[in-house]
C-alpha cells in the first residue's frame, strides 16, 4: 500500500523525501506493563478485580455458548503463602488455541466485547452481563504477578487441554496440559511486593469491593459459602430491609434517616428521549456539617462490577447530605475502570438522578413528615447553604427549614405564625443575647442567623413571599426600647453623664433587667481599623483612604456604646427616689453599668472585664459598710 | 516559606491538599475554582461559595486563606456585581485585617491593598485621584509584588491616566505593560483589559478602524481568558465601530448577538459597556433606545455607592431627554443630586447646566424665566 507523499504536496515547500512504505508501531510489553503499573491504574488490587471479571464473563460465556441447562458457574480461590502462590479458578467456557492466540496475547481485543456485540441484538440481557471491554484487564496479572501461568480447557467435545506462561516480556509458551473439566485456572506467582494480597482479609476484602454483587458465587480456600453477595439489595426480595442491610455491611451507617430506591428514567434530550436503566439507591445519613463533613457521593456499579467509591459529580451540587450506590449499564467506564467518562450520556444520568431525588423528597415531606423533619435537622447548614444557590431547591426546602431561635428550632412558618409576618434576626453568635431577650420579653422569639447562609436564605425567603418582613437587631433593637422622659431620673443619668456614658432613659421588658448597653453595628471592626490607624502602624497611603471611610462612619465616641436605663425597672426606680443616699446610689449604679457591660459581652479586652470587677467589688464595698 | 508569587502559591496550597490527602483543604481551595467558574453567570452565587470558603478557612485556621477569600469577595463586588458600596466596605476590614503581623507573608495582601485603592476609583476616580496614585505608588515601591499584580497597578494607572483626560499618559502606560506581557508571558486576562483601553483611546482619538482592530484582539483575548462579559463588551464595541464605518448589516448582526448573549449574566456590565452600546444608538439618533439602557443601568446601580457611575449616568439619561426634546428638568434636578455627590462636581454641573441650556433652545433668557418660575412655585426646593 502506498499513500501520497508529501513531497507532492504543493503546500509542502520543504522539499523532502519521503519513505513511502507503511511503518508498523512496535510494541514494547516490559514499557507498557511498567506504564499500566505506574499509570493506569491507582492501586495494585485492581488485578484481582480484573482476574475476577475475566472469570465471570467466562461463566457468562459458557452459559450462553453451552447448552447446558443444569450448569452451575463458579469461582474458585487459592492461595498458597509458602509458595507465594495465589490461584484463581472458573469453570466457564476455557479458551481454545485459537482464543489463546487472538484474544488472551493480543492487547486490546477483548473477545468479550466481540460477544457482547454480537448478542446485543438478539439477546440484550445475555449482553448486559458482560463486563470486559478494552482487552486489557488480563495484562493487570502482571501488576501482581511474576509469572502467570493459565491452564484451560475449553467447551467443545474434543478440546485440548492447554497450558499458557509468561513472566511479562514479550514471550509466552502453550504447551499441551492436563485438565479435566471445562474451565481456566490462572495460577499467579506473586511479586515480593504484592505477596500481601494473600492476607485471608485483605484478598476477602479486595473481593468484596469489586465483585460483591456479581451473580456468580466466589469461594475462597474451598469454603462451603461465598463471600459474595451476589444479589444487589434493590433486587432482593425485600429491598428496603436488604438495603439497610447492605449500609450496614458496607457504608457502617445501619439507620439512614430515609432510603430513595431508584428505577430506570426517561431523560428528555431536546432531539431525543432516551431511557436510562439506572439501578440503587439513594440514602440520607444521620446528619451532617457543613464543610467539614459532607457527602454528595455515590458508589458507582456497571453490570454489577464496582468502579468507584465516592463519585461526587453524579448528584446535584445542592445534594451534600445525600450518598447512594448506583448500577447503571449506560455508564462508560474509562480504561482502568476506575471512573466513568462524563460525556452525553452521564449528563442524562445526572437528570434522572436529580429528577428522582427531588420526587424522592418530596414525596417523603409529604407522606413521612417525621423523617422529613429529621432530614431537614440534621443537614440544616448544608440544606440552608445550598438552598440559596439553587432555586428549585429553594422552592422545595424554603417551608420546611428549621432555624436555631430563642424558642428552640423553628420552621419558618411556624416562627411567622408568632410574629405576625416578621422575620427577627441576629447575626452575632456572641453578645446577641440582649437582642433576644429584648426580642423576646416583647413576645418576639429571635432568629440565631449566625451561621453564615442564614442570612442570605431569610433575605432570599422575605424576597420571594409578599408581606413578610425582614428585621435585623444587632446593633439595632431600638424599636425594643420606648423612650420616657428623663427628668425623674435626672440624679441617675448625671452620675453615668459625670463620668462620659452616653446613657438613655427607656422602658424595655423584661422589667427585671436595669439597664443594657448595645454597641452599633460593626462596633468592633471600626474600633479595630480607629485602633490601627492610631497606632501608627499603617502605611501613609492606606491608612488616608481608611481614614475617609471611617471619616464617613459612626464617630469614635458612639462606638462606645449607648447605656439604656430601665426605667420600668422596680430597683431603678428605687434608686431614683431622693430618699436613697448618694454613696448607695452611686455604688448601685456601678455595679449596674458594670453588669450591663458584661451582660453585652462585647467589646471588651481582658483588662476591660478585670476592671468591671474591680469596680463592682468596690461599689459592693461601699454598699456594704 | 515566603510567597510574592500569589498564583504559585495557591497552586502550592492546591498541590499540598492533594497530596497529603487533606479533603478538606482541597474542597476549600475548590470552594474559590467554583466561584470563579459562576462568577459572571451567577455573582451572587459565586459569593455565597466565597463566603463559605471563608468560614471553612476560619474553621481550618488557614490565615492567608481567610484573606484570599475575603479579598475574592471584594472583587466580585466591584467586578461583577458593581456594589462598591458592600465592595469598599469589605476592602477596608481586608485591609485593617492584612495589617496584622500574621498576614506579613501572606501573598494575597498587596491585591488586598490594591482593592482598597480600586474600589476609591469606582466611587469617584478623579476625586480620589491624589490619594489613589499615592497608594499606587506605595504598594509599588514598598510591598512585594507578584507580576500579575504589579500588571494590575501599571493598569490602575493607566484607567487613572484616562479618567484625568491625560490621553497619551494613558496610552503610554497601557503599552508599557502590554509590551512587557507580550514578552514574558501570555497574559489574556491583563491583555483582555489592555486591548479594552487602546479601544476606547481610539475611539476617542477618531481612529476607528484601529479601534475595530483592538476590539477584535480584545474579543480574542477575553475569549481566551474565559472573561465572556468582557469578550461581550468587545463584541458591543465592534458593533459601534462597524456602523460608524458604515458597515451597517454587519453591525446590525453583531448588536444582536451581544444582545442575545447578554441575558445570559446576572453579573452587572461596566459603565464602559453602556457607554458603548448607547453610543451605538446615539449613531443613528435612536435616543430612546439609548435612554432606556442608561435606565436600566441606573437601575443595575441601585445604591451601589458609585457616585461616578450614578452621576454621568444620570447625565446621559438628560442628554438623551433632550435630544428628544422631552421634559428634562426632574431629572436634571437628580443628576445634580448625583453630581454633588463626587468630590468635586463642578465639571459634571457645568456640562448639565449647558444641557439644561440646550433644552430652552439656547436660549439664556427663557432658561433665567423657567428658573424664576420654579423658584416662586417653590422657593425652599429651588
Amino acid at each position: 500500500m502506498t499513500r501520497k507523499s508529501l513531497a507532492n504536496n504543493p503546500d509542502n515547500d520543504q522539499g523532502l523525501t519521503v519513505d513511502e512504505s507503511q511503518q508498523q508501531f512496535q510494541i514494547h510489553l516490559p514499557g507498557l506493563l511498567k506504564v499500566l503499573a505506574e499509570n493506569l491504574y491507582s492501586t495494585k488490587k485492581v488485578a484481582i478485580r480484573e482476574l475476577l471479571q475475566n472469570a465471570h464473563d467466562s461463566c457468562v460465556r459458557r452459559s450462553v455458548e453451552g447448552n447446558e441447562p443444569r450448569y452451575k458457574p463458579r469461582i474458585d480461590i487459592k492461595t498458597d503463602a509458602a509458595r507465594g502462590i495465589l490461584t484463581m479458578s472458573d469453570n466457564g467456557s476455557g479458551l481454545s488455541s485459537n482464543d489463546i492466540t487472538n484474544y488472551l496475547s493480543t492487547i486490546g481485543r477483548s473477545y468479550t466485547r466481540e460477544l457482547g456485540e454480537k448478542l446485543s441484538i438478539l439477546s440484550p440481557d445475555e449482553a448486559s452481563q458482560l463486563i470486559g471491554q478494552f482487552g486489557l484487564g488480563f495484562l493487570s496479572a502482571f501488576l501482581i504477578g511474576a509469572e502467570v501461568t493459565l491452564t484451560t480447557r475449553a467447551l467443545g467435545d474434543n478440546s485440548q487441554a492447554l497450558r499458557w506462561r509468561s513472566t511479562g516480556d514479550i514471550h509466552y509458551a502453550v504447551t499441551p496440559a492436563a485438565r479435566d473439566s471445562v474451565g481456566t485456572t490462572v495460577e499467579l506467582q506473586l511479586k515480593t511486593n504484592t505477596v500481601y494480597l494473600l492476607n485471608r482479609d485483605v484478598l476477602i476484602e479486595a473481593i468484596r469491593q469489586y465483585a460483591d454483587l456479581l451473580p456468580i458465587p466466589i469461594y475462597v480456600e474451598g469454603e462451603s459459602l461465598p463471600v459474595n453477595l451476589m444479589t444487589p439489595p434493590w433486587e432482593a426480595a425485600e429491598p428496603q430491609t436488604a438495603i439497610r442491610e447492605y449500609l450496614a455491611r458496607t457504608f457502617a451507617t445501619p439507620d439512614p434517616l430515609c432510603v430513595i430506591q431508584l428505577h430506570s428514567q426517561e431523560v428528555d434530550l431536546g432531539h431525543d428521549t432516551i431511557t436510562i436503566p439506572l439501578k440503587g439507591f439513594l440514602f440520607v445519613p444521620s446528619n451532617s456539617i457543613a464543610s467539614l463533613r459532607e457527602y454528595g457521593d455515590l458508589t458507582v456499579f456497571i453490570r454489577r462490577m464496582f468502579i468507584c467509591s465516592g463519585q461526587n459529580t453524579l448528584l446535584p451540587p445542592w445534594a451534600r447530605f445525600v450518598r447512594g450506590v448506583i448500577d447503571c449499564a449506560d455508564l462508560q467506564p474509562t480504561a482502568s475502570r476506575e471512573g466513568v467518562h462524563e460525556d452525553d450520556v452521564f449528563s442524562a444520568i445526572q437528570q434522572a438522578l436529580e429528577r428522582q431525588l427531588l420526587a424522592g423528597l418530596r414525596r417523603i415531606a409529604h407522606d413521612e413528615p417525621a423523617t422529613w423533619k429529621k432530614i431537614i435537622q440534621g443537614h440544616s447548614d448544608l440544606i440552608t447553604g445550598w438552598a440559596v444557590r439553587n432555586n428549585e431547591f429553594f422552592a422545595q426546602v424554603a417551608d420546611l427549614v428549621t432555624f436555631r431561635t430563642s424558642r428552640g428550632l423553628l420552621n419558618l412558618p411556624d416562627y411567622l405564625a408568632l410574629t405576625s409576618g416578621s422575620l427577627y434576626y441576629v447575626t452575632r453568635e456572641i453578645g446577641s443575647l440582649q437582642e433576644q431577650l429584648l426580642g423576646e420579653a416583647r413576645g418576639m422569639p429571635v432568629i440565631d442567623a449566625s451561621w453564615f447562609a442564614v442570612t442570605p436564605f431569610l433575605e432570599k425567603y422575605a424576597r420571594d413571599k409578599p408581606g413578610v418582613f425582614l428585621v435585623q437587631l444587632d446593633g439595632d433593637p431600638k424599636q425594643l426600647f420606648r423612650p420616657v422622659a428623663e427628668q425623674p431620673f435626672t440624679a441617675l443619668v448625671s452620675y453615668y453623664r459625670k463620668q462620659a456614658i452616653k446613657v438613655q432613659v427607656v422602658t424595655f421588658k423584661p422589667e427585671d433587667v436595669p439597664a443594657l448597653i448595645i454597641y452599633p453595628k460593626d462596633a468592633e471592626f471600626l474600633i479595630d481599623a480607629h485602633n490601627v490607624l492610631d497606632s501608627g502602624q499603617m502605611p501613609a497611603p492606606l491608612a488616608g483612604l481608611i481614614g475617609m471611610y471611617l471619616h464617613q462612619k459612626t464617630g469614635l465616641d458612639d462606638l462606645r456604646g449607648t447605656f439604656y436605663l430601665n426605667a420600668s425597672c422596680p430597683f431603678v426606680q428605687r434608686l431614683a427616689q431622693p430618699a436613697v443616699k448618694q454613696t448607695a446610689r452611686e455604688s448601685a449604679l456601678e455595679v449596674i453599668y458594670q453588669l450591663a457591660r458584661l451582660f453585652s459581652g462585647r467589646l471588651l479586652t481582658p483588662a476591660d472585664a478585670t476592671g468591671a470587677f474591680a469596680s463592682t467589688i468596690k461599689a459592693l464595698e461601699t454598699l456594704s459598710t | 516559606m515566603n510567597f510574592v508569587d500569589l498564583w504559585g502559591w495557591l497552586a502550592e496550597v492546591r498541590q499540598r491538599a492533594r497530596q497529603q490527602g487533606d479533603a478538606e483543604r482541597t474542597r476549600l481551595v475548590s470552594l474559590y475554582d467554583r466561584a470563579w467558574d459562576i462568577c459572571e453567570t451567577d455573582p451572587n452565587a459565586a459569593l455565597s461559595l466565597l463566603t463559605e470558603g471563608r468560614a471553612l478557612a476560619e474553621q481550618l485556621r488557614e490565615p492567608c486563606l481567610m484573606l484570599f477569600f475575603d479579598y475574592w469577595r471584594c472583587e466580585i463586588y466591584l467586578y461583577k456585581l458593581r456594589d462598591v458600596a458592600n465592595g469598599l466596605d469589605l476592602s477596608v476590614r481586608a485591609s485593617v485585617e492584612a495589617q496584622k503581623p500574621m498576614y506579613r507573608t501572606c501573598a494575597v495582601r498587596s491585591r488586598v491593598y490594591l482593592t482598597l485603592a480600586v474600589a476609591y476609583g469606582m466611587i469617584d476616580p478623579l476625586g480620589y485621584a491624589d490619594e489613589i496614585t499615592r497608594t499606587l505608588d506605595y504598594l509599588e515601591k514598598e510591598v512585594p509584588l507578584d507580576k500579575d499584580t504589579w500588571q494590575r497597578i501599571e493598569s490602575e494607572r493607566a484607567a487613572l491616566a484616562y479618567t484625568q483626560n491625560r490621553l497619551n499618559d494613558c496610552e503610554r502606560l497601557t503599552m508599557s505593560y502590554m509590551s512587557y506581557i507580550a514578552r514574558c508571558e501570555s497574559n489574556n486576562f491583563r491583555l483582555t483589559d489592555a486591548y479594552g483601553r487602546l479601544c476606547i483611546l481610539s475611539y476617542k482619538r477618531q481612529k476607528l478602524d484601529k479601534a475595530l482592530e483592538y476590539a477584535r484582539l480584545g474579543e480574542e483575548a477575553a475569549r481566551k481568558a474565559n472573561l465572556r462579559l468582557a469578550s461581550l463588551t468587545f463584541l458591543a464595541w465592534q458593533a459601534l465601530l462597524q456602523r460608524k464605518l458604515g458597515n451597517e448589516l454587519e453591525a446590525s448582526r453583531i448588536y444582536q448577538t451581544t444582545m442575545t448573549n447578554l441575558q445570559w449574566f446576572k453579573s452587572v456590565p461596566s459603565s464602559r459597556h453602556y457607554y458603548v452600546l448607547c453610543e451605538y444608538h446615539d449613531d443613528r439618533a435612536e435616543y430612546a433606545l439609548a435612554l432606556k439602557l442608561r435606565r436600566q443601568q441606573l437601575e443595575q446601580l441601585g445604591n451601589s455607592g458609585s457616585a461616578n457611575d450614578e452621576a454621568w449616568a444620570r447625565y446621559y439619561v438628560c442628554r438623551y431627554l433632550v435630544k428628544m426634546r422631552s421634559p428634562v428638568r426632574a431629572e436634571l434636578a437628580l443628576a445634580r443630586a448625583a453630581a454633588h455627590k463626587l468630590k468635586d462636581p463642578a465639571p459634571l454641573a457645568k456640562k448639565l447646566d449647558a444641557l439644561e441650556l440646550e433644552s430652552f433652545g439656547g436660549c439664556v433668557p427663557l432658561l433665567f424665566l423657567s428658573r424664576w418660575f420654579a423658584f416662586v412655585q417653590n422657593p425652599k426646593k429651588s
